[in-house]
């Protein structure tokens, strides 16, 4: 009975493996070991929950989710008989947030229960049939404190059958190895709507289970966790900033501009014109770790004829930022129908050598482009408090990893799609999605290329 | 709010402090391990080189004695191989025609057992795993109300052994703690 009601509270994701051949090729981890792009994934995910938290005016968000990927297949060695072997594992990917959010003084808009939770409340609350979206951007809402705790946790697992005789058969699984944990603690001020600034810290960990498959919290492997300072923040409602600091040098660094929000300083704009974010970044992504697809300028170290290894020492490892501008625009009709689209292209001014073939990689302009349409069948009556909302979309990814994880085909790019059914309620929320090779996905990782994935997230908020 | 109210709050708002403290991804990770059965206390196995081996386990967290059924030990059903499945050869009842019944497994606080056991050769490896057994309805008041002779044509009792018993603990027991696989080479 727990473990249903735990099943109902994380709804996992099975993904069916659809290869088109069957790969002689094994796992081998590249972003999983990644702590830059991992950090960057729990951020992402970050400003996800504060962009819906903020939309809808809440005091708690809590969300989870579980998504489990199959058949990453894993040459290891069988400790029975000391044979090399290789062994189909599952990948487990679990996400949780928790954010307090306390007006200190002023208030929230509606104090009416629903009228708050709902979608865009935050906007112009007394006028939702307006079409004007501008109006009181210089009159001071509220000063509200916040403390968000985030987290991601990635790790393989592997399952074993057990036939209990008459009892029947069961399954039980064991860590294996390296589990990686990502966890943001950060404290937000937001004085509402001219400032708000979110600041605290990223915990990167790595723990590596014992030989018989358990693990514990505190065994951290050495040199872990590490830590990484984090800032984010907004002016008038539409200049991003956001920084990533570790062993006192950026790390990241994002600069965007909501442009309708900057225009409406100015004018009013009408609801229906589609919101529009650009935003310049700057990642050190390209570090010389064992676990990129690529090395940095040479696949030899500097000055010597000796190959780049894993054994190398870090002053020999070569670094390269990867900078990025990318476009998102975002249309919501009347809570009605959405439409979404994002392009963002690349530029690494190091030369890479692509580990696979040794030879010299060349970033294709474009990382990413995306889009999708949906429709809430509910929002047709104005007056309807729940949501049902069906998405679609495709997508396309570029990145040095893909040609290493794809099953079928070649090149570094994949393009993908996804679909997502959405049932909202003010208070709670369940999402069911299905994606395949889609863009958002193989960003967080790119070794679940060519994966059908099926995910159901739940959600509570007050 | 009375006292009633308050005190149900009160593991969701501890789960929620828990959370922020320790990290969201600890918790969520606890949350997906408990769904899969997660390997989570570790056992020791003494081979006392008579055709018998002793199991023992270290005490297990959270370990509920109101859901608590019994234990089971597994072994891995082929020499030699990390990655076999496992066959139970301990529980408190006769599960299969190779199961020592073991009494002692019926009680939770029961940490050790002594289980017949002869490897195929000498120098074989193998793979031990002790469970604990919960029953599918956790609260003895559940289980006296819904296991019932109209319900599921059996009827619920806690006495042990019994052949009602038995049939419940067939039919309506699963692993909820299980250890790691410790290799045993013999």
């Amino acid at each position: 009975m727990r473990k249903l009601l735990f099943a109902a509270a994380f709804v996992s994701s099975a993904v069916l493996s659809v290869p088109a051949y069957v790969s002689a090729a094994s796992y081998e981890a590249s972003s999983l070991f990644n702590s830059v792009g991992r950090s960057e994934t729990v951020q992402d995910l970050f400003f996800e929950r504060w962009e819906t938290i903020l939309d809808r005016q809440l005091y708690i968000d809590l969300y989870g989710k579980i998504n489990w990927v199959n058949d990453f297949k894993v040459h290891t060695i069988n400790q029975g008989n000391g044979q090399p072997q290789t062994i189909p594992m599952t990948l487990v990917r679990t996400y949780g947030s928790l954010t307090i959010d306390i007006p200190v003084l002023g208030g929230y808009d509606n104090t009416e229960l629903t009228k708050r939770l709902n979608k865009g409340s935050s906007g112009n609350a007394d006028d939702q049939e307006s079409d004007s979206s501008g109006g009181g951007l210089w009159k001071p809402k509220n000063l509200q404190v916040a403390f968000t705790a985030t987290g991601f946790h990635y790790g393989l697992t592997r399952k074993a059958a057990v036939d209990r005789g008459s009892a029947g058969d069961e399954s039980v699984t064991d860590y294996r190895f390296t589990q990686f944990f990502d966890d943001i603690f950060s404290l937000s001020v937001l004085y509402m709507p001219y400032v708000y600034v979110h600041g605290g810290v990223i915990m990167n960990n790595q723990i590596e289970p014992k030989a018989d498959g358990t693990m514990s919290y505190a065994d951290s492997k050495n040199g872990y966790p590490e830590f990484r300072w984090f800032f984010a923040s907004n002016l008038l409602s539409f200049l991003n900033t956001n920084a990533t600091i570790t062993k006192g040098k950026v790390e990241k660094m994002a600069v965007g501009t909501e442009v309708v929000k900057f225009v409406e300083m100015f004018t009013k704009v009408p609801k229906v014109v589609p919101r529009v974010t650009i935003t310049g970044k700057q990642l050190a992504l390209y570090n010389d770790e064992t676990y990129d697809s690529v090395w940095v300028k040479s696949a030899f170290i500097h000055g010597t004829a000796s190959a780049k290894n894993r054994e190398m020492v870090d002053g020999d490892r070569q670094h390269a930022k990867l900078y990025t501008a990318s476009i998102l625009v975002s249309e919501d009709f009347k809570n009605i129908f959405f439409a979404d689209f994002f392009a963002e292209y690349q530029y690494c001014p190091a030369t890479l050598i692509e580990k696979r073939t040794d030879q010299k990689l060349d970033l294709a302009p474009l990382r990413e482009m995306r889009g999708s349409v949906g429709c809430n069948f509910f929002g047709f009556n104005p007056a309807n408090i729940y949501a049902l909302t069906l998405t679609v979309g495709m997508g396309q990814y570029w990145d040095p990893a893909i040609a290493l994880h794809r099953t079928s085909g070649t090149g570094h790019s994949l393009t993908g799609y996804f679909s997502s059914l959405k049932f909202e309620h003010p208070l709670f929320g369940v999402e069911l999605d299905a994606s395949y090779n889609y863009s958002k996905e193989l960003r967080k990782l790119v070794e679940t290329a060519d994966k059908v994935a099926v995910e159901a997230s739940l959600f509570v908020r007050f | 709010m009375n006292a009633k109210s308050l005190s149900k709050l009160c593991a969701p708002c501890l789960a929620i402090l828990l959370a922020a403290a320790t990290g969201c991804s600890y918790v969520v990770d606890a949350v997906e391990a408990q769904i899969m059965n997660r390997a989570s206390f570790s056992i020791t196995v003494t081979d006392n080189h008579n055709g018998t081996v002793t199991v023992d386990w270290e005490d297990i967290d959270d370990l509920d004695s109101g859901a608590f059924a019994g234990y089971e030990i597994y072994v891995t059903d082929t020499p030699n191989d990390e990655f076999a499945g496992y066959r139970v050869i301990a529980a408190e009842y006769s599960l299969s025609s190779s199961t020592d019944v073991d009494s002692g497994l019926h009680y939770d606080t029961t940490r050790s057992a002594t289980v017949n056991f002869t490897p195929n050769s000498a120098g074989d490896v193998y793979y031990f795993r002790v469970a604990a057994i919960y029953w599918d309805e956790e609260k003895e008041s559940d289980r006296e109300k819904n296991w019932t002779f109209d319900k599921v044509g059996h009827t619920w009792t806690s006495s042990y052994p019994d052949s009602e018993n038995r049939w419940f603990y067939e039919n309506k027991s699963g692993i909820d703690k299980v250890s790691g696989g410790l290799r045993v080479q013999f």
